[in-house]
């Protein structure tokens, strides 16, 4: 909640400053630049697409409620991500974005006290596909940037890997000691790492939710533009399907911190001389 | 507008319900009864994914009646379980029990549906008569080494009959019968009769042409019994079954399958003789896990009747965030309104056959009658000697 609520507060702050820079022409000059520039030329279409690679790292979040377990939390885990944005301008301070990627979800479940050692790793890698507005503040070579839009993401595999207390191979130290000081010394750990077998009654593939992204870019020549996004993205749907009355839903919360680059296709257009 | 767009992020933050464990559930009407029951059951009976029961359906059929029964008394305590037998009149874990601690009485589907079962059926039911062991099987066992003995327990704070008896046959089979899985807990009347067993089996004489473990009759007991008493016959560790437990609070969410393993103890003497275990219908849980992993081993033979079918293994539910529960402890005592005894895993066999409510049927199907229990016969052991004498 706090992480949310500063993320939040940032991403007004950048808001609210590129609505100030072009107060006096927020509604008309978007419309305005799409559709006849101030020099009267259309600009090239190529000239409005970027395209580029980033990498990230993130840190996912599972919001759910599992308070009626005993001795177990759940924790999250970091993961990665790597994608290709793409960006058409609008205008000066405004962009349609995508970056289509493969994002991972981690989390964890664990148990404490007497059955410390006791988990379950959660590696979940999506196929996202995000679409956003990217607002751009700034108009030196180093500017800052917020994203705002949705997504949708297919949970495309996974993989668990964990320690539990198998029952049916206890420990030969019971013998000898009627005390164990955890659970995993009363009975032998079995340890595994395998691919997660998708249940069709329960699990939820499909994922949908709103983003927020804030960053800077530096543009290094009229081509290449390199960036740094953090960017927070939050899942509006249940990771389960509904198949139980009485469900207690899952979703995804995740940080993300990418770099990237991107290169403005028109700039390997050759100019023209007009004469 | 700024505070405005932040409290519009923030109201996207998802808030999510959370359920109860069974015990926190006050319990003082038959509403949060019925509420703590039928939850306890979704997050921790650990069948869903084989158990044909509509648990969703259920609520939407009991809910209504429980709501209709507004104040604790002996006409809606009785109307309550009825209510709660025919919930689970078909639950398929064979463990299953539900006790009322007000009234006393309990439940088992399982024994209510095998009951039911003709008495021309060959799986039907019957018990063994009480002095069965003492008055037909110790004629089969020479008296010369019969070791038998009857020690008081403490199991799981009740005071149980530990009986053992062991010997051989013919001169020819050694021979080992126990009524429940307290082999670590034996006393000065029951050890020798275990040590006489497992020191012959360390050391066969060359007499000995088989074994036959009896575990007819046997209501089951300690997981480590299984380990101490093969554990002593093999040389290399075995698999013998797998068992999953719950990793989460959906009714689906399982731990992968984890494999049973019967290990090797210190001084094992690998047997290569062939081994019989005798089993019957009332020979349940561990009783049933034994005769699995005889049945698992490159010699092992079943022969008797179809078990019991209860093969979850069980723990109080802390333990695996599965299994059993107590309703109503809030506001009815540690005992709560209602105890419901149920396995905190799923057992399957090495074939990947799931037995629970089905039981393990025998290699050799062989039923004892009352004709032949009158005339002192014991048609199982029988079988069992006419099997190793082939």
């Amino acid at each position: 909640m706090l992480k949310t609520l500063i993320f939040a507060l940032a991403s007004i702050t950048f808001l609210n400053s590129l609505i100030a820079q072009n107060a006096s022409s927020f509604s008309n000059k978007v419309f305005l630049d799409t559709i006849k520039p101030a020099n009267g030329k259309s600009p090239d279409f190529m000239n409005r697409i970027s395209v580029g690679v980033d990498v990230g790292y993130d840190q996912n979040y599972l919001l759910t409620n599992i308070s009626n377990l005993s001795f177990t939390t759940i924790k999250p885990l970091n993961g990665y991500s790597i994608g290709i944005p793409f960006l058409y301008k609008l205008n000066s301070w405004m962009s349609l974005s995508t970056n289509p990627s493969i994002t991972q979800k981690n989390y964890k479940i664990e148990r404490t006290g007497f059955y410390q050692g006791i988990h379950e790793n959660f590696t979940n890698s999506y196929i996202q596909l995000p679409i956003y507005g990217h607002f751009i503040f700034g108009d030196k070579k180093m500017k800052g940037f917020l994203n705002l839009g949705g997504y949708g993401a297919y949970w495309a595999w996974a993989k668990i890997a964990g320690t539990e207390s198998n029952i049916l191979n206890p420990s030969s130290a019971v013998y000898s000691n009627s005390n164990p000081l955890s659970l995993l010394a009363e009975n032998e750990p079995f340890n595994y790492s395998q691919r997660y077998q998708f249940n069709k009654i329960r699990d939820n593939r499909l994922e949908f939710g709103w983003l927020l992204g804030i960053g800077l870019s530096y543009e290094f020549t009229k081509r290449y533009v390199i960036f740094m996004e953090g960017r927070f993205t939050q899942s509006i749907t249940d990771q389960q399907k509904k198949y139980i009355i009485n469900q207690v839903p899952r979703y995804n919360q995740t940080y993300n911190l990418s770099i990237g680059c991107l290169i403005n296709l028109g700039s390997f257009k050759k100019q023209h001389n007009l004469n | 507008m700024s505070i405005t767009v932040a409290l519009a992020f923030l109201s996207c933050e998802k808030i999510v319900p959370s359920i109860n464990s069974p015990e926190s559930y006050p319990g003082d009407n038959y509403n949060e009864i019925f509420e703590s029951f039928w939850n306890g059951m979704n997050n921790n009976y650990v069948f869903w994914s084989v158990d044909t029961t509509n648990w969703d359906n259920v609520y939407r059929t009991y809910k209504p009646l429980f709501s209709q029964l507004t104040v604790f008394n002996k006409k809606n305590d009785s109307i309550a379980e009825f209510y709660f037998e025919k919930m689970t009149s078909n639950i398929i874990d064979s463990h299953y029990t539900l006790s009322f601690n007000n009234t006393g009485h309990q439940f088992s589907p399982a024994l209510n549906r095998k009951l039911k079962i003709d008495q021309s059926h060959p799986d039907s039911i019957y018990s063994l008569p009480n002095d069965f062991f003492n008055s037909v099987v110790i004629n089969y066992i020479d008296h010369s080494f019969l070791l038998k003995g009857t020690d008081t327990i403490l199991y799981e704070n009740s005071k149980v009959p530990f009986t053992v008896i062991s010997g051989t046959i013919n001169n020819k089979i050694l021979y080992l019968y126990f009524n429940g899985f307290f082999l670590s807990h034996a006393g000065k009347n029951t050890q020798p009769a275990i040590d006489y067993f497992l020191s012959t089996v360390s050391n066969l004489p060359s007499n000995i042409s088989g074994i036959v473990i009896d575990v007819r009759e046997n209501g089951g007991g300690e997981i480590t019994d299984l380990n101490y008493l093969l554990g002593s016959m093999i040389g290399t560790p075995l698999t013998f079954g797998y068992t999953r437990g719950k990793s989460n609070i959906g009714r689906l969410d399982y731990t992968p399958w984890a494999p049973a393993i019967l290990t090797p103890q210190v001084g094992s003497f690998p047997v290569s003789l062939p081994i019989v275990v005798l089993a019957d219908h009332l020979s349940v849980s561990m009783a049933e896990l034994t005769t699995l992993a005889i049945k698992a081993l490159p010699t092992g033979k079943f022969i008797g009747t179809t078990t019991w079918g209860a093969n979850g293994p069980l723990a109080p539910s802390v333990y695996y965030n599965a299994g059993q529960f107590t309703v109503g402890a809030s506001s009815f005592g540690p005992n709560g309104y209602m105890f419901v005894y149920t396995s905190s895993f799923m057992f399957e066999g090495v074939d990947g056959k799931v037995y629970e409510g089905k039981g393990v049927k025998p290699d050799i199907w062989a039923a004892e009658t009352l004709a032949a229990y009158q005339a002192r016969q014991d048609l199982q052991l029988s079988a069992a000697i006419k099997y190793i004498g082939k």
